[in-house]
């Protein structure tokens, strides 16, 4: 058991090391940045959840209309049906491509989850991190406020005989305002 | 810059592919059951011969702490299960203490040894003797721990179930005088029959599974026999 928990504190270590260096690093380079707040659905396992997304961003322009960009997205997952309450927290790097009044982008992902969960046959709450993929689109429709979506898609597994395989579902879609910094 | 941007994102993506796992935090229980460790029966038909009539149910065995719901379920795999080399048997398997089950990409543990219960795993030792009155009569009963080993993945599973105990009466009016060798014979098959059906259910409810599911079939098989735990 300790072994396991020493897998997930060194990832979720790792990762948060990694990530605060590049936040750092490359938000006083970006060319753009983005936030808001996204509503939508989640599903892993048996149970589908309410998404509860805010959520922020930052884009470097490599060249001509090609973005390269960096997305963290904290799902809080209300209780429902007596549950409680879930984070599932997902970070995205991307190549995208952007117009003015639109970016797509698309690349993998990381999540970290403490989530309430049923499998087949158990339910329970879980822990653990999941690699993935993830696909966003932002449309900007009146000045710097927009509307973004965000779908990703995460392999779940690990000795949880909870969610001991599969795959984590998670579309979002709401408001998002953004900051051009050059 | 961005050339050095790009290998920190590489590294980031890199590790955490690797380092992809989960755990499950404190208990867990069956889908649908709420927080409640139900012992509802599962219900299934059986496949061993079922006598008819009506047969005695023998004297009432003495009581005996019952804890049937209070059996823990498993929540993660255990680590020590972990294989020393791939499809390995090893020596826990085969030898009419463990159950067995294999998959056409690792066969070898189950081809050899007995893949299934013995007989002599079900010590049954009289506990109330039968006084030859009546249409039955006295009671014997057996504790054994069953043990699984699941060889369906690179990554094989083993576990041992919590004790139970099998009582059956020392004789009934259908099948009459009830041997030490016959109530363990039947209960062999019937464990054995048992652990095959349930052989793609979780570690975590196999067990649960097994003993519920065993004691719904044991009283058809043997009238007035039972499974407790422990």
């Amino acid at each position: 058991m300790g072994r396991v928990y020493d897998q997930v504190y060194r990832a979720f270590l790792s990762f948060c090391m990694a990530l605060i260096t590049l936040v750092i690093s490359t938000l006083a380079s970006a060319t753009e940045l983005s936030g808001g707040m996204s509503v939508g659905g989640f599903q892993v396992g048996t149970i589908p959840s309410l998404a509860l997304s805010p959520h922020f961003g930052a884009s470097w322009h490599v060249k001509h209309n090609l973005v390269f960009a960096f997305h963290n997205l904290c799902s809080l997952l209300p209780p429902l049906g007596g549950a409680e309450l879930g984070v599932f927290n997902k970070t995205s790097m991307a190549i995208g491509y952007a117009m003015e009044k639109a970016t797509f982008s698309i690349g993998p992902a990381f999540s970290f989850y403490y989530i309430p969960a049923c499998g087949l046959n158990l339910c329970g709450r879980v822990v653990g991190v999941a690699p993935g993929a993830n696909a966003q689109t932002e449309m900007y429709i009146a000045g710097p406020l927009g509307i973004s979506m965000n779908a990703n898609v995460h392999w779940v597994g690990g000795r949880s005989l909870v969610l001991p395989g599969g795959v984590a579902v998670m579309i979002v879609a709401g408001p998002v305002f953004r900051w051009r910094v050059q | 810059m961005n050339a050095i941007r790009t290998l920190l994102w590489l590294g980031v993506i890199a590790s955490v592919v690797i380092s992809a796992c989960n755990y499950t935090v404190g208990e867990c229980y069956p889908r649908g059951e709420g927080a409640s460790y139900s012992t509802e029966g599962v219900g299934s038909g059986g496949g061993i011969i079922i006598p008819t009539g009506v047969g005695g149910f023998g004297e009432a065995p003495p009581k005996q702490p019952q804890s049937g719901t209070s059996q823990s379920i498993e929540c993660n795999s255990d680590e020590s299960n972990e294989p020393e080399s791939e499809c390995n048997a090893g020596d826990a398997v085969s030898d009419g203490t463990t159950f067995t089950i294999c998959t056409e990409a690792c066969k070898a543990p189950c081809e050899t040894g007995v893949n299934g219960y013995s007989a002599s795993l079900f010590k049954f030792a009289t506990v109330v003797a039968d006084d030859g009155t009546g249409k039955a009569g006295g009671w014997q009963q057996a504790s054994v721990v069953l043990r699984v080993a699941r060889w369906t993945s690179w990554t094989p599973e083993s576990w041992s179930c919590p004790q139970m105990t099998i009582g059956m009466p020392l004789r009934n009016e259908l099948q009459g005088k009830i041997s030490a060798e016959m109530a363990a014979s039947v209960s062999a098959q019937l464990a054995t029959q048992v652990s095959g059906e349930l052989k793609d259910i979780p570690q975590g409810v196999f067990c649960f599974r097994l003993k519920e599911e065993m004691n719904n079939r044991i009283g058809k098989i043997i009238f007035g026999a039972t499974v407790k735990s422990p």
